[in-house]
């Protein structure tokens, strides 16, 4: 097994915050292509924290760097989630793929994302001719950033019923809560107008963006066939004319439950995509 | 990097793994005496649940206090199969070696934990004290099945049946009567029935008392605060272990071990005043645990 080098430190992110990065690098084997990870929203990102961290460790030891950080306000970035919007995130991510290149030297890259993350990274098919990525890894891609926020927010009053526990929840909800007092605290997360408005200005715009670039969309649950709504948006991709391949992986939907700690199918099939670029 | 706070990803190794953390040391501190580790519980990485070590570190950096907070083997970044908490001593030791490498050998820690990560530091500390300057513990982990049932029976149901709004949902049948009376029924059968059984069946399979946890306590000869959450079945369930233990009410007469409440917090502190509550008790903590200074308290 090749041991892969591992580096972790502070580059300069949106309105110059501190973003939290690491880098897997095999130095000794090397290909023209690496890899830019970008992580799902709030609690989504710690459950699905280990399997991500297993999944590059696994692509990095084929000889393919691979990139992950975290965006501004989250994991151990600089900020907090109340001083921060999706086009911070979108900026964030144009910085990390600069970061990417100066770090490895590598000019090629795919960019992988995980639920928001996913989203984050068709959103990217705006950026520059130059700077295009070679390929989308879209795993369980979050495809309207409107119903993400919704559901989100929804949460807060699940998480009413489990303390009052009899069903009846006499809390005012999440959205409430936003209009009155400007933030709501959702699970812990603290979600202002401004962060809420910015999901809503994305609204379902990844879904209509058709990348010119082979993609691949991993679905992930515990059922034998992948979602209609991703069978439905690949093949839309298709009929658009982007090269796009629809993996189902049969596993715990692991972003949304603690205790996960591998879908060793998800990173295999993955790898297996990768290595077409070589 | 965060106002007056330098924050610092680091590696160091344990058992030929990486391991990875982020150091928060204060501006204006050059060589810290003391540095507060904090250890993750249960299932969490080192930003802690809704980003709550973060947030923790910050505030306290922001008071001039030092901290570290890293993933053990396993979680997080850092390298290997999870390990669990019974097994995090190894880790934890590395932080510390990795801390006197990095300062000095003399810098002493203050070892701060959430549900098991609690457990994992007291199991620790009880038979490592040398660089130990003291313990702040938040909702103990010591769940057995029968523990569980006692307490939900006691501290769940015991409060339920004299609430009138539950009673009249009750009596209205807007609650499932049969589902409710069947659920109490069960917890009173597991807390009888499984009186024997003294361990806890853990993430991991492996099996331990949480006899050991409280006995812990009471072997390690350092100054100990408690922070319990009211509406958190876990730290219930601790108090109950604790009444168990009648050696231990001394080290809570000597202010050894020294129990705060949240009023209305749940196990993880979500609720923001809970939140800010939580980081002033934790500051208040260490405060008085420096100022014990490093000798044994009992």
């Amino acid at each position: 097994m090749v041991r892969i080098d591992e580096k972790v430190f502070f580059f300069s992110g949106s309105g110059n915050r501190n973003l939290f990065a690491f880098l897997h690098h095999a130095e000794s084997v090397k290909n023209s292509i690496g890899v830019v990870y970008c992580h799902p929203f709030a609690e989504e990102k710690n459950m699905s924290h280990s399997i991500i961290v297993k999944a590059a460790r696994m692509i990095a030891e084929e000889g393919f760097p691979v990139f992950r950080f975290d965006l501004s306000g989250c994991g151990d970035s600089e900020g907090d989630l109340d001083h921060s919007t999706v086009e911070d995130w979108r900026q964030d991510l144009d910085k990390a793929i600069e970061i990417f290149h100066q770090e490895t030297g590598v000019s090629r890259y795919l960019l992988w994302g995980l639920r928001l993350g996913a989203g984050l990274a068709l959103m990217r098919e705006q950026c520059p001719k130059d700077d295009e990525p070679a390929g989308l890894i879209l795993w369980q891609p979050v495809l309207d950033f409107s119903l993400h926020i919704e559901q989100f927010l929804r949460r807060s009053i699940s998480s009413q019923i489990l303390k009052k526990s009899n069903g009846l929840v006499s809390g005012m909800n999440a959205e409430t809560e936003m209009r009155i007092y400007d933030t709501a605290h959702v699970i812990g997360y603290p979600i202002t107008k401004h962060l809420y408005n910015s999901f809503n200005e994305i609204g379902n715009q990844p879904l209509t963006v058709t990348p010119s670039y082979p993609t691949l969309i991993v679905s992930v649950s515990l059922r034998d066939q992948p979602a209609v709504a991703l069978k439905q948006h690949a093949d839309r991709l298709r009929r658009s004319g982007t090269p796009v391949t629809l993996c189902h992986v049969s596993a715990e939907p692991f972003w949304d439950r603690y205790w996960q700690w591998e879908c060793k199918n998800a990173a295999a099939v993955t790898l297996q995509w990768i290595k077409k670029f070589c | 990097m965060v106002g007056t706070v330098m924050e610092e990803p680091v590696q160091f190794i344990c058992n030929n793994k990486r391991l990875y953390g982020i150091l928060h040391i204060p501006d204006s501190v050059v060589t810290p005496a003391t540095i507060m580790i904090i250890l993750t519980g249960g299932p969490q990485v080192r930003t802690g649940g809704h980003r709550l070590y973060v947030q923790l570190s910050r505030f306290l950096c922001g008071h001039n206090v030092s901290t570290f907070r890293f993933d053990y083997e396993g979680s997080g970044d850092s390298e290997g199969d999870f390990v669990g908490f019974q097994h995090a001593g190894p880790s934890l030791a590395a932080a510390i070696h990795f801390l006197h490498n990095r300062f000095k050998n003399e810098l002493n820690v203050i070892i701060w934990s959430l549900c098991d990560g609690a457990a994992a530091a007291a199991l620790y500390a009880a038979t490592n004290q040398e660089y130990i300057r003291g313990l702040v513990l938040c909702n103990p982990f010591v769940i057995t099945e029968q523990g569980v049932a006692r307490s939900n029976i006691k501290h769940y149901y015991g409060k339920r049946f004299f609430d009138k709004e539950f009673l009249r949902n009750l009596i209205c049948f807007r609650l499932n009567f049969k589902r409710t009376i069947k659920s109490l029924l069960q917890n009173i059968i597991d807390a009888q029935f499984f009186t024997m059984n003294k361990t806890i069946v853990t993430t991991s399979n492996k099996t331990f008392s949480p006899a050991l946890v409280i006995d812990s306590l009471q072997k390690l000869k350092k100054p100990i605060r408690i922070i319990l959450s009211t509406d958190d079945i876990v730290a219930a369930n601790f108090q109950d272990e604790l009444k168990k233990n009648k050696a231990i009410k001394n080290d809570y007469k000597k202010n050894k071990i020294i129990n705060s409440f949240i009023k209305g917090a749940d196990h993880t502190f979500v609720d923001p005043s809970a939140r800010e509550k939580l980081f002033s008790l934790t500051l208040q903590a260490v405060n008085e645990i420096e100022s014990i200074g490093f000798a044994n308290v009992s």
